[in-house]
């Protein structure tokens, strides 16, 4: 996974990210599981009706996100547990926090 | 099948074994509840007993309906709806929204009568904020004591809510991480018991119980953790999003078809023209009528159906108030029918179980009882392991106070409401009872250490308990088998039965149900 040509700051900052998960990868795997799972499914929860069709009905933008609101999370709970690269699990849910985040705040705000 | 290396079967195995044992106890709650709450019905029926010679939705309420509108103030026409209580009374509400200083949150603020649907006369009328006031809606203080429980332990909303939707999602992570951990799921299905009280036997018992009730696990699991975080997460947050966090617009988009607005005042259409059209068009019974802006041109009368014969979702006709022509079939949300609203029509049947009859509601209580089986086996699995720590000792006994002090609590809570009936607050005096069979449950386990013993004692006790129910509901006034069957009502003589078959069975089978939870040393494997 970081194998390949990356700017330097890049790199470094994954070496960084990898440093910190490989001293702590059970605490790292709670905090992925537990609250990084809850958050991804939320934060998806929030951004689907942005990106879904409304369908016919109207409302399958609004229908999906609230009924698939369970499988959503079990989806990132079981990702948290089971990814054996720990870093790149960590980059994932972060990512999926963060960019939906602000995906999610744009929208409310306007 | 997944292929797992060592590590990830380790972790899901924490996963399945952990989410268990911190939360199972609630879960075990949540299930068992949820196996009484199914019989809902059945149990207001039985705990009331009032004789009901024709359900009122089924008859002519329209006079009763027209006359009772009459008599509200004109603001609360603005929305309302009528149902059927347990005998031949009808429940009939008119409402506008109104900020409750209270919670804090706009609240239904109107009128609800109980009517008798014959006569029309008025038999009880509360004002204000209508659904605070249980006792004014509700006939069973059981039923709804039982069902609350269920829905969210009793607890304030929206915490109560939460609690029982995270319960759901660790019912969920059990069973995933159950299917992925199973190497050989076909062949546990049909897994015979190894002899002896050994630990692979409770293996046997939990891993055949647990294979066979995977996907029941799964639904009920998947749709009780969409029920309780709808209200309280996901729609506050989708509606953030879509609609700037005016809940109040989703609402209106995913249920409310839109109609233009004509406050003319105009005579209400013939009612009961309009339920005798609706039961022709849609054969399941009728359980509610919704009525919207009733005495102006833009009216619309909603009749909810139960599902037909053959058929899993509820099914709402829409009538214009004003002329009574039918003008469709209600999708189950937004304006046509669609994936989305398919599935969502889904979640209450498969939750309920009440998609046909009494026959598949019997089917979900028992795949419930497996459900709590698994639970106490998984239990019993987990402690066997670690019999020999005097923490992990403590627990277990607290596993067996829990197992036999939930059922013989809920017994305890049947016999406050029936003993307060005559006289006192049924809906103070249930939940009282419930906590004073729980703390006998706690009392039984100080006075009797040997955990043999003490189950025996449990199932004694429920064994009487149940024995002695038929007769204190016929002793406060309940209705007599005779005129349960001459009245049809074969609720009350089929739930009595019940109780004196499994209080018969606890107490005669006391000693060998192997149900035991306390940890005791298990022989080496």
């Amino acid at each position: 996974m970081w194998a390949g040509n990356h700017p330097d700051w890049l790199s470094s900052a994954r070496e960084r990210l990898g440093a910190a998960v490989s001293a702590r990868p059970l605490l790292t795997r709670w905090v992925l599981a537990g609250p990084g799972a809850i958050l991804a499914a939320l934060a998806t929860m929030a951004v689907m009706p942005l990106w879904l069709p409304r369908g016919v009905a109207g409302v399958t933008n609004l229908a999906f996100p609230i009924i698939l609101a369970p499988l959503i999370w079990a989806v990132a709970f079981f990702y948290a547990c089971l990814e054996e690269n720990l870093a790149r699990g960590s980059l994932v849910i972060g990512a999926l926090v963060l960019v939906q985040l602000v995906v999610a705040l744009v929208a409310i705000a306007g | 099948m997944l292929d797992l290396n060592q590590g990830q079967l380790k972790r899901l195995t924490a996963v399945h074994g952990w989410s268990a044992v911190v939360l199972g106890l609630l879960l075990y709650a949540v299930i068992l509840t949820g196996v009484v709450a199914v019989f809902a019905g059945e149990i207001g029926r039985w705990s009331v007993g009032t004789v009901r010679e024709r359900d009122p939705l089924a008859g002519t309420p329209g006079a009763t309906v027209a006359s009772l509108a009459a008599q509200v103030d004109p603001a609360f026409l603005h929305e309302g709806g009528l149902w059927s209580g347990e005998g031949g009374d009808l429940l009939v509400f008119f409402n506008d929204h109104k900020l409750n200083p209270e919670t804090g949150v706009e609240g239904d603020f109107g009128t609800m009568f109980r009517a008798e649907a014959a006569t029309g006369r008025v038999l009880e009328r509360h004002d204000g904020f209508i659904w605070e006031d249980r006792a004014a809606w509700e006939t069973s203080a059981l039923r709804q004591f039982l069902v609350d429980l269920h829905v969210q332990l009793y607890l304030p909303s929206p915490w109560g809510l939460i609690v029982t939707g995270i319960l759901g999602l660790m019912m969920m992570a059990a069973v995933i991480s159950g299917v992925l951990m199973h190497r050989h799921l076909i062949r546990d299905l049909f897994v015979a018991e190894r002899p002896g009280r050994r630990l692979v036997s409770v293996r046997d018992r939990h891993v055949l119980a647990g294979s066979w009730g995977i996907p029941f696990a799964f639904v009920l699991a998947f749709t009780g953790s969409f029920f309780s975080l709808a209200g309280a997460v996901s729609f506050p947050i989708v509606a953030a999003t879509a609609f700037g966090g005016d809940q109040e617009a989703m609402v209106e988009v995913l249920y409310e078809p839109p109609v233009a607005e004509d406050a003319t005042p105009r005579a209400p259409a013939d009612l009961d023209a309009t339920l005798a059209d609706s039961r022709m068009r849609t054969p399941g019974e009728v359980t509610y009528v919704g009525l919207s802006h009733y005495g102006r041109a833009d009216a619309r009368v909603f009749v909810w159906h139960d599902p037909a014969e053959g058929g899993l979702q509820y099914v709402t006709n829409v009538y214009d108030g004003a002329t009574g022509a039918f003008l469709e079939r209600q999708a189950p949300l937004g304006t046509a029918p669609s994936l989305g609203g398919t599935l969502y029509g889904l979640m209450a049947p498969l939750h309920f179980g009440h998609f046909a009859g009494l026959l598949s509601k019997a089917v979900w209580g028992a795949l419930g009882v497996a459900m709590c089986y698994v639970v106490l086996t998984g239990y019993q699995l987990w402690l066997k392991r670690r019999g020999d720590d005097p923490q992990w000792q403590a627990f277990g006994r607290a596993v067996q106070v829990t197992g036999y002090g939930l059922p013989l609590a809920m017994l305890a809570s049947a016999y406050g409401f029936f003993l307060s009936r005559p006289a006192g607050d049924a809906f103070w005096w249930t939940p009282a009872s419930f906590l004073a069979g729980a703390v006998l449950a706690v009392l039984v386990a100080l006075a009797v250490p040997d955990a043999a013993r003490q189950a025996r004692a449990y199932r004694r006790i429920m064994g009487a308990a149940c024995l002695g129910l038929p007769v204190l509901r016929l002793a406060t006034g309940g209705m007599d088998w005779a005129e349960a069957v001459l009245a049809g009502q074969h609720d009350v003589l089929t739930v009595d039965v019940l109780f004196i078959i499994a209080g018969g069975w606890l107490w005669l089978h006391g000693r060998g149900l192997g149900l035991r939870l306390a940890v005791r040393r298990a022989p080496a494997e």
